[in-house]
C-alpha cells in the first residue's frame, strides 16, 4: 500500500511519481522511432513525467535530463549541452573528439571540466553540431542509445524570442532538428508549457519559414484518467494518515477532472478534517477555485490579449458559447452562432486546442476542463 | 524568559518563541510536518507564509525553523537566512545561502569561497551551486527566507526562472518563506513560481487570541497583577477595544503591551500617546522609502478612519486620477494599503492600523478625534455590577434570574432616582447623582435611565455599555422589566402600546442617534454596530426576534450606510437565531439594495462564486439571497443558473399543500430572480416547464405562492426598478396562475405604506394587469391610508 505525503508544487522523487507509467511506457516505444515533444499548460504533471521516465528507462538507453528555464543564449544552451555530453561519456576526451577540436581551435586550450568559453557568433552551431557527431558516433560504437529531456524548451526558446535573439532561436531549432535528421542514435524529448505554436508565430513573423518540429511526435500530456487515479489519490491520502474510502476517492477524482495539481491540493487541504467526507472534498475544491487561486484561472482570459491579437475577439467568442454549454457545441453550430470569418474563425479553435483551452470530440467542441468553463462563466459574467 | 522582540522575534530563544506562540500552532505543525515529511520521503516542498507587515511572520518562521533544525538534526540541513537580507542578484542569494550553512574545517573559510564566486561572475551561479551542493554532501536542504516577495523583486525574472531551474534540478532542496502578499511572482500562471509555493495566510488574531498574547507577555516580563487584570471580563473588554483600534496582529499587541497598566486605565491616552511617539520614528523610515508620489496618499489614508475612494484621495492630494491609481496599485502590491470593492467603486484605506495611530500624533485635530474614540471604546466597558440595581427597587422584576443583595442606603437611593426619572424629573435626578460621592455600580444603569428620558441617546447609551458584561442580560432584564411594570411606581405607569419593547427600542434609537452624532463614517458606525452586537447578544433570547424586528423596521442598519457595517448587519442578523435569522438576512439583503447586499457579501467573501460556496452549508433561503446579490451586478452565471436550479428542484421536492410562509418567501426569490432577468429565457423556460409539469391541483397552490411572493416582493421592493416593470407583467402573466391567492403578508402591507407613490402606483399597474381586482381595491386602500 503505497503512502505519499501530499506536496502541491513540489518536486517528487520519481518512485512517488505514480499513475504514469503506462503512457510513460507509451513514450519510450515512441522514442524507438522518432524524437518527442510533450506539450501541456504548467502545473499538469511535465516534469514528474520526465523523472519517471528517466527512471524507467529501457535497457540500452542513456538518459540525460536538463531543465532549460534561465538559460539566457543559444550558446549557455550549447555549454550546457557540452557539460551534459562530458557527463555521459566518462572518456570524453576521445569521445568528444570533434567538439573538442572544435573548442581548441576557438580558445586554444579547453578544461574538459568546468568549461567556460565565450563561442561568438554562431561557434556555439558548430559546437552543437559537432557534439551531435560525436555523440551519435559514439553511441553507435557501443550499440546504445541517447536521449535528452530537455524541461521547458518552449520557454527557453520563447525567451530566446523575445530576448531579440530571433536569429539564434531559428538557428538553434534547425541545427537541432538536423542533428536529429542526422543522428539517429540521439533523440530528444522537449517540453512546453507555453504554446510552442505561439513562439512559432512570433518566429514567423521575423521571416522564418521552417516547420522545426514537424519530424518530432507531439503528445499533449493528458490529466489522469479515472484507474491511473485511483492509485494516486489512494497514497496520497495515506499520505496524511487518512485511510482512502472508495467514495471520497472518487469524488477527489471527478472533482479534480484528473488534474494533479488539483488533486494535490485537494488532499493537502483534507489534512486538517480527520475523516473527510464527499461533501468536505466539493467544499475544498470550492475554496480552492475561488480567487485569489492557487490556479489562477484568469490567465485563461488575459493571456489571449498578449497572445491571440487579432484572433482574441473570435476566440472570446468562441469560448464564450462554450462556457455555456457543458456538453459543448456541434462545430458546424459554432461556425453559424459565432460571427467571424470562417477561416479567422477555424485557425483560431486550431490555437485555443494547441493552448488546451478546448478539446474536440468527434464533431463537438467543449472545455478541456469543466472548472475552468465554470471559471470562464463567473469571470465573464456570462 | 527573556524580553520579547518586537521586530526581530527570530532572534530570540526558540523555547521564548514556543512560550508565547498563540493561536498559529495548528498552522505551524501543518508547515513542519510537511516539511519534515518531504525531507524524509526526498521530496523537495514549496512553503509561503503570507501575511502584512506585524502579523507574525517572522516569529511563525523562527518557530519553524526551530522544530525542523531539532526534527531534523542529521537529516538534512536548515539554513536560515537572516531576517533583514537585501540580495542584489540570485549569486548574492546563494552565497547566503552558502554563508549560512553549516561549515566543517575541511571546508575552510568562507570568505575564500566568497572570493571565488566574486571573481568568476560568469559562472558565479554555477560555482556557488556546486559549493551548496558539496557542504550539503548529499543531504537535502531546507531554506528559510523571510520576504521572498522582495528577494524576488531584487533578483529579478531571469534570476527567478534560474533560481528555479536550479530548484528544478537539485530536486531536495526545500523553501519555507514569507511575503507580506500573494504577490504575482507566486500566483500568476506566466511568473516562474506558479503554483511552487503552498500558500499560507496569517489571519489576525482574534481578541481573545490577542489577550492571551498580552498575558504571556505579561508573564514574561513578571506583570502579574496586568496579567490578572488581562484575565478579567473587563480585561477582555478592553483588549477588544484595543484590537479594534490597533488591528489583530501580534506586532500592534506587542507594541502597546508595555504600555499597559493594571492599576491605571486612566493613562490610556498617555499610554497611546507613548505608543505613538514610539511608532513615528519606525513609520517615518516607512514612508521615506515610498516614492515621493506615493507618501502623501499614505499620509491620507493615515489621517482617515473609514477606506477612502480614488477620486477623494486624487481631490485631497491634488493629483490626477490616472496618477493615484497608479500609485495605489503600487501600493497595494507592497500591502501598504488594501482595498474594498463596492459595487464597482473600489476603496482604499491604510493596512496597518498602527500607522493611524503614529500619525493622530503629528496632528493635533486628528489626534483629539482619535483619543476620543479611543477612550470610549475604552471606558465604555468599564465596570459595575448592574444587578445590584434590582436590589435597589426593593423588588425584583419578574422573571429575573437572580436576585442579589443591596444595601437599605443603595435601595432607597436609586427608588427615589428612578421615581424623579420616570415622573419627568431627569436632570434633577442627574444631578443629585453627580453631588454625591458614591462610585456605586448602579449609577451608570440609573444615568442610561435618565440620559434615555432627556433624548440624550448617545450617552445613554454608553452608560449602558458600561455595565459589566456578564451582568448585561440582568440589566436588560431589568430595565425591560422597568418599562412593563415599574416597580417603584406601584405598578400604575404604563408605557404606550407601540413600544412594546421599550429597552429594544431604545436602543435602536440610541444607535441612530450615534449614526447621527458621527459623520457617518466607518469608524463610528463600526463602532455602533458591534455594539449593537454585543446588545443583541445579551438580550434575553424572547425578545431578541423583537429587537431585529425593531431594528429591521426603524432601519438603523441600512442607515449605518458603509458596507462594511451592513456585512456586520448581515452577519448579525443571519446568526441571531437558527430559524428565525434568514428572514431577517434576506429582508436586509433586499432592504440594502442588491448592489450593496453584493458588496456586503464581497466584503465576507472573495467573489460571488466564494459567496455561494461559502453558503452551501446554509438553508437553501439563505443561499438564494446570495444567489440573488450575485445576480444583480450582471455575474449572473451558469453556476447562479445551477443554484437557482437547484432551489427549483427543492421546491419540487416539497410537498405542496405544506408550503408554508417560508417556502413562499423562498418561491417569491425565485420568482424575483426571474423578474429580474426577464432576459434569461433559458432560466424562465426551467422555471414554466417546471411549472407546468405539475399536477392541475399543485399548480395553483404553488402559483398562489409564487405570485403572493412576487407581489410580496413588489411590495418590499425598494429595488423595483421601472425598467422591471414590463418584466415583471410578462411574467406573472406568462405564469398562468389560475386562481388568485392573494393574502398579501403583513410585512408587505406596511412595506407598502411606506412605499412612495411611484412604486405603490407601480403595484397597482401590476395587480391591474393581472386581473386581481380585489387586490387592487385593497392596496388602494392602504395606498390611501399611507398617503
Amino acid at each position: 500500500m503505497r503512502s505519499v505525503p501530499p506536496n502541491p508544487g513540489g518536486s517528487l522523487p520519481p518512485d512517488q511519481i505514480l499513475g504514469r507509467d503506462s503512457l510513460i511506457d507509451g513514450y519510450w516505444s515512441r522514442l524507438e522511432h522518432q524524437s518527442l515533444a510533450l506539450f501541456s499548460p504548467r502545473r499538469v504533471g511535465k516534469t514528474s513525467i520526465l523523472r519517471r521516465m528517466e527512471h524507467r528507462a529501457p535497457v540500452g538507453w542513456h538518459v540525460r535530463h536538463r531543465d532549460l528555464e534561465g538559460l539566457d543564449s543559444a550558446h549557455s544552451f550549447a555549454q550546457r549541452l557540452y557539460e551534459d555530453a562530458s557527463a555521459l561519456l566518462p572518456g570524453g576526451a576521445r569521445a568528444l573528439a570533434r567538439a573538442r577540436a572544435l573548442l581548441e581551435r576557438l580558445t586554444g586550450s579547453v578544461e574538459l571540466k568546468n568549461v567556460t568559453v565565450t563561442l561568438a557568433d554562431q561557434n556555439w552551431r558548430r559546437l552543437i553540431e559537432s557534439l551531435f557527431e560525436d555523440l551519435d558516433e559514439e553511441m553507435g560504437k557501443r550499440g546504445e542509445r541517447l536521449v535528452f529531456l530537455w524541461d521547458e524548451f518552449t520557454l527557453f526558446i520563447g525567451d530566446l524570442t523575445l530576448r531579440g535573439s530571433e536569429r539564434d532561436a531559428m538557428v538553434l531549432l534547425d541545427t537541432l532538428r538536423a542533428a536529429r535528421q542526422q543522428h539517429l542514435n540521439v533523440r530528444m524529448v522537449l517540453t512546453g508549457s507555453i504554446g510552442f505554436h505561439l513562439v512559432m508565430r512570433q518566429l514567423d513573423a521575423k521571416g522564418y519559414r521552417n516547420r522545426p518540429i514537424n519530424d518530432v511526435r507531439v503528445e499533449r500530456v493528458p490529466m489522469f484518467e479515472a484507474e491511473d487515479a485511483r492509485p494516486v489519490v489512494a497514497a496520497l491520502l495515506r499520505g496524511i494518515d487518512v485511510e482512502p474510502e472508495a467514495e471520497v476517492v472518487e469524488t477527489i477524482i471527478r472533482q479534480s477532472e484528473g488534474h494533479p495539481f488539483v488533486i494535490q491540493h485537494l488532499v493537502e487541504s483534507l489534512q486538517a478534517t480527520r475523516k473527510p467526507t464527499a461533501d468536505d472534498v466539493a467544499s475544498s475544491l470550492t475554496r480552492l477555485l475561488a480567487p485569489p487561486s492557487v490556479l489562477d484561472l484568469g490567465h485563461y482570459a488575459t493571456r489571449l490579449s498578449k497572445y491571440y491579437a487579432e484572433r482574441e475577439a473570435p476566440a472570446l467568442a468562441v469560448l464564450d458559447l462554450l462556457a455555456r454549454e457543458p456538453e459543448g457545441v456541434d462545430v458546424d453550430d459554432l461556425f453559424v452562432q459565432v460571427p467571424h470569418e470562417r477561416e479567422l474563425l477555424r485557425t483560431t479553435i486550431q490555437d485555443l486546442r494547441d493552448d488546451d483551452y478546448v478539446v474536440r470530440r468527434g464533431r463537438s467542441l467543449r472545455f478541456s476542463l469543466d472548472f475552468v468553463r465554470r471559471h470562464w462563466c463567473e469571470d465573464r459574467m456570462l | 524568559m527573556s524580553r520579547p522582540s518586537r521586530f526581530s522575534p527570530r532572534s530570540e530563544p526558540h523555547a521564548a518563541l514556543e512560550e508565547r506562540t498563540v493561536r498559529r500552532e495548528e498552522l505551524c505543525t501543518s508547515i513542519v510536518r510537511g516539511l519534515t515529511d518531504a525531507v524524509e520521503t526526498k521530496q523537495a516542498r514549496f512553503e509561503l507564509v503570507l501575511g502584512p507587515r506585524g502579523s507574525g511572520k517572522s516569529h511563525l518562521l523562527g518557530l519553524v525553523e526551530g522544530r525542523l533544525l531539532e526534527l531534523l538534526e542529521g537529516k538534512a540541513i536548515v539554513a536560515g537566512l537572516p531576517e533583514e537580507f537585501h540580495p542584489s542578484s540570485l549569486v548574492h542569494l546563494l552565497a547566503e545561502i552558502l554563508r549560512s550553512l553549516p561549515r566543517r574545517p575541511e571546508d575552510g573559510p568562507i570568505e575564500r569561497q566568497l572570493a571565488i564566486l566574486a571573481a568568476s561572475p560568469e559562472d558565479a551561479r554555477d560555482r556557488a551551486v556546486t559549493m551548496i551542493r558539496a557542504s550539503l554532501r548529499g543531504r537535502p536542504l531546507v531554506i528559510v527566507i523571510e520576504n521572498l516577495d522582495m528577494v524576488f523583486v531584487a533578483i529579478g525574472r531571469q534570476g527567478q526562472h534560474q533560481l528555479r531551474s536550479i530548484l528544478q534540478t537539485e530536486r531536495s532542496w526545500s523553501i519555507v518563506a514569507s511575503s507580506r502578499s500573494q504577490s504575482p511572482a507566486f500566483s500568476k500562471e506566466s511568473e516562474p513560481f506558479y503554483g511552487t509555493f503552498i500558500p499560507r495566510t496569517l489571519e489576525p488574531l482574534s481578541a481573545e487570541d490577542c489577550r492571551e498574547m498580552l498575558v504571556r507577555l505579561g508573564r514574561a516580563c513578571d506583570r502579574e497583577e496586568l496579567v490578572a487584570e488581562l484575565r478579567s471580563p473587563s480585561g477582555l473588554a478592553r483588549v477588544r477595544t484595543l484590537r479594534h483600534v490597533l488591528g489583530g496582529y501580534p506586532r500592534a499587541m506587542a507594541f502597546i503591551f508595555p504600555h499597559l497598566h493594571h492599576d491605571r486605565p486612566l493613562a490610556v491616552e498617555q499610554a497611546l500617546d507613548a505608543l505613538a511617539e514610539e511608532l513615528t520614528p519606525y513609520f517615518q523610515e516607512q514612508v521615506g522609502r515610498l516614492a515621493p508620489g506615493q507618501r502623501p496618499v499614505v499620509e491620507l489614508l493615515a489621517e482617515h478612519w473609514s477606506p477612502l475612494s480614488v477620486s477623494e484621495i486624487s481631490s485631497a492630494t491634488f493629483s490626477p486620477q490616472a496618477t493615484t491609481s497608479t500609485f495605489l496599485r503600487r501600493l497595494r502590491q507592497d500591502s501598504i494599503v488594501r482595498c474594498t470593492k463596492l459595487g464597482r467603486e473600489h476603496f482604499y484605506e491604510i493596512s496597518d492600523p498602527l500607522f493611524r495611530i503614529a500619525r493622530a500624533m503629528q496632528r493635533e485635530e486628528i489626534r483629539a478625534k482619535t483619543f476620543l474614540r479611543v477612550l470610549r471604546g475604552w471606558y465604555e466597558f468599564r465596570g459595575l455590577d448592574p444587578s445590584w440595581c434590582a436590589c435597589a427597587l426593593g423588588k425584583w422584576p419578574v422573571g429575573a434570574p437572580h436576585q442579589p443583595e443591596l444595601g437599605e442606603y443603595h435601595s432607597k437611593l436609586f427608588v427615589s432616582l428612578l421615581a424623579k426619572i420616570m415622573s419627568g424629573q431627569p436632570h434633577q435626578a442627574l444631578e443629585e447623582l453627580d453631588a454625591i460621592d458614591d462610585h456605586h455600580p448602579m449609577r451608570n444603569a440609573v444615568r442610561a435611565v435618565a440620559y434615555g428620558c432627556l433624548g440624550d441617546h448617545d450617552r445613554s447609551f454608553v452608560e449602558l455599555l458600561s455595565v459589566e458584561s456578564t451582568e448585561f442580560a440582568a440589566t436588560v432584564g431589568f430595565v425591560a422589566a422597568l418599562g412593563r411594570d415599574p416597580p417603584f411606581m406601584g405598578g400604575d405607569a404604563e408605557l404606550p402600546d407601540e413600544h412594546p419593547e421599550p429597552l429594544v427600542l431604545e436602543l435602536c434609537n440610541m444607535l441612530y442617534a450615534i449614526h447621527e452624532a458621527f459623520d457617518g463614517r466607518a469608524w463610528s458606525s463600526l463602532q455602533a454596530v458591534e455594539a449593537l452586537e454585543k446588545v443583541l447578544g445579551r438580550v434575553p433570547a424572547d425578545a431578541r426576534r423583537s429587537a431585529a424586528d425593531v431594528v429591521f423596521r426603524t432601519e438603523v442598519l441600512p442607515r449605518l450606510a458603509s458596507a462594511h457595517q451592513l456585512a456586520c448587519c448581515w452577519r448579525i442578523l443571519s446568526c441571531l437565531e437558527p430559524g428565525h435569522g434568514e428572514p431577517w438576512s434576506v429582508a436586509l439583503l433586499m432592504s440594502m439594495r442588491q448592489a450593496w447586499a453584493l458588496g456586503c457579501l464581497g466584503e465576507v467573501f472573495p467573489s460571488p462564486s466564494a459567496a455561494l460556496g461559502a453558503t452551501e452549508s446554509s438553508s437553501p433561503l439563505c443561499r438564494v439571497g446570495c444567489v440573488l446579490a450575485a445576480s444583480d451586478e450582471g455575474t449572473t452565471s451558469s453556476g447562479v443558473l445551477d443554484e437557482v436550479e437547484a432551489s427549483l428542484a427543492r421546491v419540487q421536492s416539497i410537498a405542496l399543500h405544506r408550503l408554508g410562509t417560508m417556502d413562499a418567501m423562498w418561491l417569491m426569490l425565485i420568482s424575483m430572480i426571474l423578474l429580474e432577468r426577464p432576459h434569461e429565457p433559458a432560466l424562465r423556460g426551467r422555471f414554466l416547464a417546471w411549472f407546468h409539469a405539475l399536477p392541475e391541483e399543485s399548480r395553483a397552490t404553488v402559483s398562489g405562492a409564487a405570485r403572493a411572493g412576487i407581489l410580496h416582493w413588489v411590495a418590499l421592493g425598494r429595488s423595483l426598478e421601472p425598467l422591471h416593470a414590463p418584466g415583471a407583467r410578462e411574467m406573472l402573466d406568462g405564469l398562468d396562475l389560475g386562481d388568485p391567492w392573494i393574502s398579501m403578508p403583513a410585512e408587505a402591507n406596511s412595506a407598502y405604506v411606506r412605499m412612495s407613490a411611484f412604486e405603490r402606483a407601480l403595484i397597482r399597474d401590476i395587480a391591474r394587469s393581472l386581473g386581481l381586482h380585489e387586490r387592487h381595491r385593497a392596496l388602494c386602500e392602504l395606498s390611501d391610508v399611507g398617503s
